[in-house]
């Protein structure tokens, strides 16, 4: 069977000052299918989107594998937590996008890696608007 | 079928078509095949150039023999005759007497031409007929047997070509095995420069990915504390201008030297030089005019009460501008600009768009003078809940002021002053307010720590 992937933030907050801590727990349902997961990686990463190519950037990174007999933990909640840095803000603009975002990697023993990411906003950015005065 | 497999990436508007994996493949399969391509080169050269080389100095035995004529061997190939030295020589190994034409090892097996004619004669000038010398012949097969040993220099060289293409092709084969099965972020962390970053350590500072004060702001100012620097100053462009008329002018005055002197100076290299002088005459009229620009438009300083800027904040400009003359109008903006840079097809392109902009100052119909230069003093307000300059390798956010120009019979003119803009400071944050002496130390290059900066990598097993 088919891991699936449930990524909460605490608070079930969506936007985020910077310097604020941003914690939460993933879970990856059924907890039996312990055996297919190859490795588990999570991410809080800002990305550009938008007419540029992409440019990427990996604030808090952590990865569980499996190592000899030693199964990825998927019985509990895997918890993340980290401090967001004061910049870059999210933005909405007219040719350029900042996205911050939680992304979670399973890596199955066989087939695709499965993907599963929440967006989050830093800070109050205003989407820009053309504004001559 | 280009449904299904496509062999190239393209963008389409904010999507791209094309599978990375695939794309991947096929350069880690390129790499291999510059890595063969490589080896295969290296065993030609070893097999055929270097091996009988090494053998003929060192597994070759001596035996006397007795020089019975010489020549000048000639070949034609592509249309040019090639030349070696040949000496006819007679040798007795064991029972048996040995009668061949030789010289060195290449030219046993059939090569050793090359285009120079006065070496190969002088090759010839040390062998005489009816002298005894010493010839070393192959003890496997005696028939074969060299007057002269040694390497050629340029063999050496030749190993060159197959080196670089092993070099490049393991190195572009060991690339993609390393980042086979890793994802995108595991490869960021890992050092690989996906966002390569504009600083040497982006954590390390407060402000990551806001772009560094440029150097030039240490200035100060003298009205206001801080005078900014200007981005592509005049005297750049007067230089560029003064070396592309003097390249073009000495390369055609060269040229012309040279026909000259050689006395094939004709009609038709006449009609060749004229649009050549034509093109040096403008060049040089171009240099002239930027001089004129330059010097006639003058300096222009801009001062700011304090950098680098904050969001939502109030800050004074001063602007002075000096040179000689009657100004149809004048004015400074301050603009908000984003900036994307993005591949299409083999092309960089960049495209920018301005997002917001405010004229802080515009004056129409009035004189400038050598000692009374224009000047003026505005109060701006970088609007809150704007975007902060931001630099990442194709993407910009970037802020300036800008101060542009129309002078009677001299043409518009525009100066570029850069900003650095931070974001507002957050009631929630644990840094309510930053100092802008801290923040200018930090971004120089002083560090904070990474329990400041918040990231954490971990890789657990």
């Amino acid at each position: 069977m088919e891991p699936r992937i449930v990524i909460h933030l605490d608070h079930r907050k969506t936007v985020y000052d910077p310097g604020e801590i941003l914690s939460g727990k993933v879970i990856i349902t059924p907890a039996d299918c312990v055996d297919v997961i190859k490795a588990i990686e999570l991410s809080i990463l800002w990305y550009t989107d938008g007419k540029g190519d992409q440019d990427l950037h990996v604030h808090h990174f952590r990865r569980w594998s499996q190592e000899g007999d030693s199964l990825v933990p998927i019985s509990s909640p895997l918890c993340f937590q980290t401090i967001l840095p004061q910049t870059p803000l999210s933005y909405d603009g007219l040719i350029i996008r900042v996205r911050w975002c939680v992304r979670v990697r399973v890596f199955p023993v066989k087939g695709r890696e499965i993907v599963e990411e929440i967006i989050f906003r830093l800070g109050h950015v205003a989407p820009a608007k053309v504004r001559i005065q | 079928m280009a449904r299904w497999f496509r062999l190239f990436e393209k963008k389409r508007g904010n999507r791209r078509t094309g599978s990375e994996r695939i794309a991947g493949l096929w350069e880690a399969a390129f790499f291999a095949c510059l890595f063969l391509l490589g080896c295969l080169g290296f065993w030609l050269a070893l097999r055929f150039l270097l091996l009988p080389e090494w053998r003929s100095g060192r597994d070759f035995l001596p035996v006397a023999c007795k020089v019975l004529e010489t020549r000048l061997g000639t070949t034609v190939r592509e249309g040019q005759t090639l030349y070696r030295p040949e000496v006819c020589i007679e040798y007795r190994v064991g029972e048996r007497v040995y009668r061949l034409w030789t010289y060195d090892i290449h030219t046993v097996r059939g090569n050793g031409y090359s285009v120079d004619r006065q070496h190969a004669e002088r090759c010839l000038k040390n062998y005489r007929a009816g002298e005894t010398r010493t010839t070393w012949y192959d003890p496997a097969n005696p028939e074969i047997a060299v007057v002269e040993r040694g390497f050629r220099w340029w063999t050496w060289l030749v190993l060159l070509i197959p080196f670089s293409f092993v070099v490049l092709g393991a190195g572009g084969v060991s690339y993609h095995v390393w980042r086979w099965g890793k994802s995108v972020e595991r490869l960021a962390v890992q050092g690989k420069p996906l966002a390569l970053s504009l600083s040497a350590n982006p954590e390390a500072t407060l402000f990551p990915f806001v772009p560094e004060i440029p150097s030039g702001i240490q200035q100060p100012g003298e009205h206001l504390p801080y005078r900014l620097p200007v981005l592509g100053t005049p005297s750049r462009a007067l230089l560029g201008w003064l070396a592309a008329a003097l390249f073009w002018n000495g390369s055609v005055l060269a040229l012309a030297l040279a026909v000259y002197y050689s006395e094939k100076f004709d009609w038709s290299f006449s009609l060749f030089l004229i649009p050549c002088l034509m093109i040096g005459l403008t060049l040089a009229a171009a240099f002239f005019r930027q001089w004129m620009v330059t010097t006639a438009i003058g300096q222009t300083i801009v001062e700011i009460s304090d950098f680098p800027l904050i969001c939502g904040q109030r800050y004074r400009v001063y602007l002075k501008q000096t040179g000689w003359l009657k100004m149809n109008w004048l004015e400074m903006l301050i603009v908000c600009e984003e900036e994307a840079t993005f591949q299409h097809g083999t092309n960089t392109r960049r495209e920018t768009r301005r997002v917001w902009q405010k004229t802080l100052v515009r004056h129409e119909k009035f004189d400038i003078l050598h000692s009374v230069p224009f000047e003026i003093e505005k109060e701006i307000e970088i609007p809150s809940a704007m975007m902060h300059s931001f630099r990442s390798p194709h993407n910009e956010v970037r802020w300036r002021l800008c101060v542009r120009g129309s002078a009677q019979d001299w043409p518009v003119f525009e100066r570029i002053f850069p900003l650095v803009v931070l974001p507002e400071p957050s009631k929630k944050s644990e840094t309510v307010s930053w100092s802008r002496r801290s923040v200018q130390t930090t971004t120089a290059g002083g560090g904070a720590s990474p329990e400041e900066s918040g990231h954490e990598n971990a890789e657990t097993a």
